[in-house]
C-alpha cells in the first residue's frame, strides 16, 4: 500500500515537472514571437526610412543627374535600364521614372521605355525585384534630354516622378 | 543501555523521514534546473534584444548619411551625438556584391563601467563610400562629405571620425575648404607645441606628426595643377597612401585598408558610370552631338579597372584631365556631364 502511494507521488511530481517545463516553453515562445514581430516591424520601418532619405537625393546621384539640382537625365536612364547590376546598389526593391504622360493615362496604357521606342514612351523601369509586398515612395523631378531642332541642340525638360519601392517584410520572412 | 537500543530500533522503523527527504531533494534539484533554464533563457532574450537595438542603430546611422549626399554642393558636414560612449566597426570588401563591393557598419555602446556590449549585427551598405578607421570610439561622430570627380562625379566620399585633429602648416586652400565645411574637431596651427590630438603635417618631416601629407602636383603636372596638394601622398607610419583631389581627406582620416578597398570600389563605379556615359554618347549622337570623348573615356575605364594600388591613381588623373578638356570644349547642350 505504502509502495503504491510513493509511486503515485513520483508520478504526480513527474507530471507537475512536465507541466512546468511546458509552461516555460510556452512563455518563451510567446516572448520570442513578440520580439521577432517587433524586429520585423523595426526592419521594415528602417528600410522605409532609408528609402525616404535616399529618394530625396537620388536625382542628384551621378547615374541620374542632368547637371542641375533635382534633375534627371533621361538619356542616362536608357543606359541604366539595360544595366541589371544596379539592383543591389540602391536600397530599393524597385525603381522607376514616370514621365508626365503617366499622370493622366491609365496604368494599363503606359508604354514601357526601351532603347527602340525612346523618347516616345511613358515609364523608365530601372529595375523591379518583383517582391510580394511593397510600398512605393515618389519624388517629383525635372526630366531632361538632348533634342535637335533646326540644327540647334537644346535640353528639353518636363516634369516626372521618381518612384522607389520598399519591401514590406512580414514576420518570419 | 535499554534506552540506546530503543532509540536505534525507532530510527530503523521510522521510514517517513527518509521519504520526505527524497521529495525535498528532488524538488530542490528540479527547481535549480528550472530556475537555471529560466535565467539562461532570460539572459539570451536580453542579449538578443540588445543586439537587435544595436543593429537598428547601425541602420539608422546609415540613413543619417543620406542627407550628406552633396548633390551639386562641394561638401557637407554634420555631427551625431550619443548619450553613451559608443564604438562603431567598419569593414569593407571590394569583391563582394560585384562590381560595386560593399561596406558594413556595426554598433556597440558602453553598458556597465568600461564594458562594451556585444557588437550588433553588421549592416551592409552598397551605395556609400565611408572612409574611417576600422574601429572608432567616442560619444559624438564628426561626419563630412566631399564630392569625388574624375572628371565626372563618381560618388560622395563620406568621412567619419571621433578624434580631435590638428592640421600643421596647412595650405590656405585646404584650410578654407575645411572652414567652409564647418568641421568642429579640426584646429589649425603653425606651431607644433600648440597642437593636440592627431597631428597632421603638410610638407613637414617630423617625428611629432602622426600623419604627413606631401603634395606632388607641381612635379607631375606642372601648369595643370591649381595647388601643390591636388595630387600627392599621405604617410602614416609605414604606410604610404596616394591621393588625388578630395581623396586627400579620405586618406588622412581612414585606415589604409579601408582606403584601398573603397578606392577599388570607386574605380569599379567609375567603370560602370563610364558604360552609362558611352551609351549616352550613342544616344546624343543621334541628335547631332558628336565628340571624340569615347576613346579617352574607354582608356580611363580600362586603367580604372586595372588599378591595383593607390600609387596608380595619379596616372589616371591625366586621362581625366584630357576628357574634361574635350567636354568643356563641347557645345553646352551636348556636354556629356
Amino acid at each position: 500500500m505504502k509502495n503504491k502511494k510513493a509511486q503515485l507521488k513520483i508520478q504526480e511530481m513527474a507530471f507537475f515537472l512536465v507541466a512546468i517545463i511546458l509552461f516555460f516553453i510556452l512563455v518563451g515562445l510567446f516572448a520570442f514571437s513578440i520580439i521577432f514581430s517587433n524586429l520585423s516591424k523595426g526592419a521594415t520601418s528602417a528600410a522605409e526610412e532609408r528609402t525616404l532619405s535616399s529618394i530625396t537625393n537620388l536625382a542628384d546621384a551621378p547615374e541620374f543627374s542632368c547637371g542641375e539640382p533635382n534633375c534627371v537625365d533621361s538619356d542616362k536612364l536608357v543606359a541604366l535600364m539595360q544595366n541589371k547590376k544596379y539592383e543591389k546598389f540602391w536600397p530599393f526593391s524597385s525603381l522607376s521614372v514616370h514621365k508626365q504622360s503617366t499622370f493622366t493615362k491609365n496604368e494599363s496604357d503606359w508604354i514601357k521605355c526601351t532603347s527602340a521606342n525612346y523618347p516616345d514612351c511613358d515609364v523608365f523601369e530601372i529595375y523591379d525585384k518583383n517582391v510580394k509586398n511593397e510600398r512605393a515612395i515618389s519624388n517629383y523631378v525635372a526630366l531632361c534630354r538632348v533634342e535637335l531642332e533646326n540644327d540647334y541642340n537644346y535640353k528639353k525638360c518636363e516634369i516626372a516622378k521618381l518612384v522607389a519601392g520598399t519591401e514590406l517584410k512580414a514576420a518570419g520572412e | 543501555m535499554a534506552d540506546k537500543k530503543s532509540m536505534i530500533s525507532y530510527l530503523f522503523k521510522n521510514k517517513q523521514g527518509i521519504e520526505m527527504g527524497f521529495n525535498v531533494m528532488f524538488a530542490i534539484f528540479a527547481g535549480i534546473v528550472i530556475l537555471g533554464l529560466a535565467v539562461y533563457g532570460a539572459t539570451k532574450i536580453i542579449n538578443t534584444g540588445e543586439k537587435a537595438i544595436y543593429t537598428e542603430t547601425s541602420a539608422k546611422i546609415i540613413s543619417l548619411l543620406d542627407p550628406l549626399e552633396t548633390g551639386l554642393a562641394s561638401g557637407k558636414s554634420e555631427q551625431i551625438k550619443f548619450k553613451k560612449e559608443t564604438r562603431i566597426f567598419f569593414e569593407c570588401n571590394a569583391l563582394d556584391n560585384p562590381p560595386f563591393g560593399k561596406q558594413t557598419i556595426a554598433f556597440s555602446e558602453q553598458t556597465f563601467g568600461d564594458k562594451f556590449g556585444e557588437q550588433g549585427g553588421a549592416v551592409p551598405v552598397y551605395n556609400k563610400y565611408v572612409f574611417s578607421q576600422d574601429i572608432i570610439q567616442g560619444s559624438s561622430l564628426n561626419i563630412f562629405s566631399k564630392e569625388f570627380s574624375m572628371p565626372f562625379k563618381i560618388a560622395d566620399l563620406i568621412v567619419i571620425n571621433t578624434e580631435n585633429y590638428c592640421f600643421y602648416q596647412v595650405p590656405n586652400e585646404i584650410k578654407k575648404d575645411i572652414e567652409n565645411l564647418g568641421i568642429k574637431n579640426i584646429q589649425f596651427s603653425d606651431n607644433l607645441q600648440n597642437c593636440t590630438g592627431v597631428i597632421v603635417c603638410f610638407g613637414v618631416q617630423s617625428s611629432e606628426c602622426n600623419v604627413k601629407v606631401f603634395g606632388s602636383c607641381e612635379d607631375s603636372f606642372g601648369s595643370i595643377c591649381e595647388s601643390e596638394y591636388d595630387y600627392g601622398r599621405v604617410s602614416k607610419g609605414l604606410d604610404d597612401i596616394y591621393y588625388i583631389d578630395s581623396l586627400l581627406y579620405a586618406a588622412i582620416f581612414s585606415s589604409p585598408e579601408i582606403y584601398d578597398c573603397n578606392l577599388k570600389r570607386l574605380m569599379n563605379k567609375l567603370n560602370e558610370l563610364g558604360l552609362v556615359y558611352i551609351d549616352k554618347i550613342k544616344i546624343i549622337q543621334r541628335k547631332g552631338c558628336g565628340s571624340d570623348i569615347e576613346i579617352e573615356l574607354r582608356a580611363l575605364m580600362d586603367s580604372a579597372k586595372a588599378l591595383s594600388s593607390s600609387r596608380e591613381i595619379i596616372g589616371l588623373a591625366r586621362f581625366a584631365k584630357d576628357i574634361d578638356k574635350i567636354n568643356q570644349a563641347t557645345a553646352s547642350a551636348c556636354k556629356l556631364y
